[in-house]
């Protein structure tokens, strides 16, 4: 008996714990003012629970979306470790929104607390950045396109954010997951121990208002933290039931280039002013948000914690979060628009990683192969010989040989590639392309006659010029004809009629400067790309679809023919 | 006071006419086969449930450079399936038309649903349990005297 006393007062000596029951207000026991504590409690089950899911994440982008598939199918209590995950950074991100709000609407970031605030508004950061990095380290087309936006506003800042999203040695997915697990976690630690320390020096704030009873008694930190203990057992209890009846699920391997997945409803609100003004839009009101948040002690002067006496502040705090929940409501009932991948961007933007998912590798191989046979670089091939032809031109009236000489070498290179398929459409043009011929005059220091070979190497590039170009931008009408009739299709299908004509429309307008160079080469196919047939079907109030749908497959049939003609 | 009114009338102005600038709807540029236009249908249909834009997909993909390798009948079943529209049944006909199982092929989303078990009975019940016991701890903690 005596033994174990001196066992307990040696062990209070060395670890004395009764100094945590130091008192503090009756108010910082109640559930608000609990709730940065239980935003605590959130960040300590994330950590142990993505401790455990590190052990059999693979941050490799051939391998992620498939590491978290094994541990939700294969790995022994995988799926309920995820699914807790998940559910605890949703309750940690709604709670810190809270405390956030409790901590505002009381006034509680007035003298002497403006620096803990700021030390708040950082952990808010903090925690949305950890929510945003895990989203994209999920590695499906949620966190492929969370990254894809990523790398677009990088784009936009440039400097040492574009290079950190860079293509280098390292995968943006493996950067993103050591942002995940290691340094914003670690920052994260940092500043709560600030954060707690500054609570306990500067005590927690006062009340606004007197409290109308006067609690008897003494309430003791120690009493907060047993408080804190059984919330921690009730956010375990509905974490574990929620990762049992909803568990996590995971979003398909991402294809790049496209825009089809809504972000994780956090990000719901900017995310429809993105709808509305782009990236850009995106960028400055988030900006403009944390912004006003890090200024709010400064610019909330009044005296009083009273919200009646602080109403233009509570009216602006009331306004951004309903202006932020509409948003949101918003961005759920409409359909996202294209933001970054996509059109000519495409090729830009779409690989986001350096080892990318899916066919994107493969899309890109085709991507240069098809820019190199396009028949859309052979006028640029031609641009550059034209280019060339002009200073070769100055070089041969000042009878500059040696520059002549290098001039012809390169020209020799830029005509090269594109030879063949000047011939496949002018065969007579190419005598007067050699650029041999025009060597040897200028080895033979007869510039006159090497300024008549270069005139008529012009002449016969210019040519060139105009029957490419034009092939080009006809190759291009019949592309766009081609997705029109697709969506004409799609129309005809789904039987709406006022979308059928309008797109059949377009397709005649697409079409029909068209069809005189299409006739050029073969004249049978002008009748076949009338519209007109169709329309006449159309013009119905009830239509016949079965024979709307067949003529649009004919005429389907002539544009891959026209088609055919301008490869 | 004043101030703060002025602030924010500037920066709700400046969000609301804030133009649509940058939001432009997609063409892709032409580089995608058939089977990466099958890949975009599914996501569509997975994500926002673009019915339009996938039946688009489809169709290309029927057309692009190695259409070959598809299934040709399961894409005319899954457009079939889209004009209904059954969802569900399109992504499945899609996968196949992409010769993979659609049980686990990872192009598509992994949903798992509740699944009634003793283990999970199990789990329910501690749940249950810590919450009660949280909140009787909770309830329990009262000012000392
Ligand atoms: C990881 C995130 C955070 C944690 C773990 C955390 C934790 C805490 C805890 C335990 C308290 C004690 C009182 C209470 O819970 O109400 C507190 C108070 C406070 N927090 Fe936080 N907090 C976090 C984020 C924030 C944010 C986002 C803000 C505001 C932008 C903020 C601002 C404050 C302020 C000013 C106080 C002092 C309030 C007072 O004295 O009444 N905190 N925080």
């Amino acid at each position: 008996m005596s033994e174990n006393r001196g066992l307990k007062a040696w062990f209070k000596e060395r670890f004395p714990l009764a100094t945590f029951a130091y008192e503090v207000p009756a108010h910082a026991n109640t559930f608000l003012f609990s709730l940065g504590g239980i935003t605590l409690l959130s960040v300590v089950i994330l950590v142990v629970t993505g401790i455990i899911l590190a052990q059999y994440y693979t941050p490799n982008p051939e391998t992620a979306n498939q590491s978290i598939r094994i541990i939700m199918t294969d790995v022994k209590l995988g799926s309920l470790m995820r699914s807790i995950h998940v559910w605890a950074a949703e309750t940690a991100v709604v709670s810190v929104i809270l405390h956030l709000l409790r901590v505002l609407f009381y006034g509680s970031y007035k003298k002497p607390r403006e620096v803990n605030w700021i030390f708040g508004v950082v952990l808010f950061a903090l925690m949305i950045g950890l929510f945003f990095t895990g989203t994209v380290i999920k590695w499906d087309q949620e966190g492929y396109e969370a990254l894809a936006h990523t790398v677009a506003i990088g784009k936009m800042f440039g400097g040492p954010f574009a290079a950190y999203l860079a293509p280098n040695d390292a995968s943006l997915l493996s950067k993103f997951f050591s942002l995940h697990i290691s340094v914003l976690p670690l920052l994260l630690a940092v500043v709560i121990v600030l954060h707690l320390f500054l609570i306990k020096v500067l005590k927690i704030s006062p009340l606004p208002w007197k409290p109308r009873t006067i609690p008897a008694g003494k309430h003791t930190f120690t009493q907060h933290f047993v408080k804190l203990t059984g919330y921690f057992f009730i956010l375990l209890g509905v974490l574990i039931g929620l990762a049992i009846l909803l568990p996590a699920s995971l979003g398909p391997l991402p294809v790049a280039g496209v825009e089809s997945a809504r972000p994780p409803w956090v990000f719901m609100g900017i995310f429809s002013i993105e709808n509305w003004a782009g990236i850009p839009g995106l960028v400055y009101s988030s900006a403009l948000v944390m912004l006003l948040l890090l200024l709010a002690p400064f610019l909330d002067r009044a005296r009083s914690n009273l919200l009646r006496e602080r109403k233009s502040i509570a009216a602006v705090a009331a306004a951004l979060v309903l202006v932020l929940s509409g948003l949101t409501v918003n961005a759920y009932a409409t359909k996202p628009e294209q933001h970054i991948g996509m059109s000519g961007e495409a090729a830009e933007s779409a690989p986001v990683d350096n080892s990318t998912p899916m066919d994107n590798q493969k899309n890109m191989d085709t991507q240069e192969k098809t820019d190199t046979q396009s028949i859309g670089s052979v006028p640029q091939g031609i641009d550059k010989a034209l280019n060339i032809i002009t200073q070769l031109k100055d070089a041969l009236t000042t009878k500059d040989a040696n520059t002549a000489l290098t001039q012809v070498k390169e020209l020799d290179e830029a005509i090269d590639p594109v030879k063949d398929a000047i011939k496949a459409e002018d065969a007579s043009l190419i005598p007067s392309l050699s650029a041999e011929a025009i060597e040897g005059a200028v080895q033979d220091s007869n510039f006159d006659k090497a300024g008549t070979l270069v005139a008529a190497m012009q002449d016969a590039l210019a040519k060139a010029k105009v029957i490419f170009t034009s092939k080009e931008s006809v190759a291009k009408g019949l592309a766009t004809a081609t997705d029109l009739l697709t969506q004409t299709k799609v129309a005809v299908a789904n039987k709406d009629l006022t979308t059928a004509k309008a797109k059949l429309s377009d397709l005649d307008k697409t079409i029909d400067p068209l069809k005189s160079s299409i006739s050029a080469k073969n004249g049978d196919l002008k009748k076949d790309l009338s519209v007109e047939a169709i329309e006449g079907v159309l013009k119905d109030d009830k239509p016949d679809w079965t024979k709307a749908d067949a003529l649009l497959d004919a005429f389907q049939q002539a544009v891959e023919a026209a088609k055919s003609l301008f490869e | 006071m004043r101030r703060v009114l002025v602030l924010f009338l500037i920066a709700m102005l400046s969000l609301s006419s804030a133009a649509p600038v940058l939001a432009h709807g997609g063409e892709e540029g032409g580089t995608v086969d058939a089977a990466g236009y099958i890949k975009q249908a599914i996501v569509f249909l997975e994500g926002i449930q673009d019915i339009d834009t996938a039946a688009m997909d489809i169709q290309k993909a029927m057309k692009a450079e190695g259409s070959d390798v598809l299934d040709q009948s399961k894409l005319n079943q899954a457009l079939t399936a889209l004009q209904k529209p059954d969802i569900e049944q399109t992504k499945v006909l899609l996968v196949q038309a992409l010769d993979k199982d659609p049980k686990n092929a990872p192009e598509l989303s992994l949903r798992p649903d509740y699944r009634a078990s003793s283990a999970n009975t199990a789990f329910l019940g501690l749940a249950g349990v810590f919450v009660i016991l949280g909140a009787v701890v909770v309830r329990k903690v009262k000012a000392s005297h």
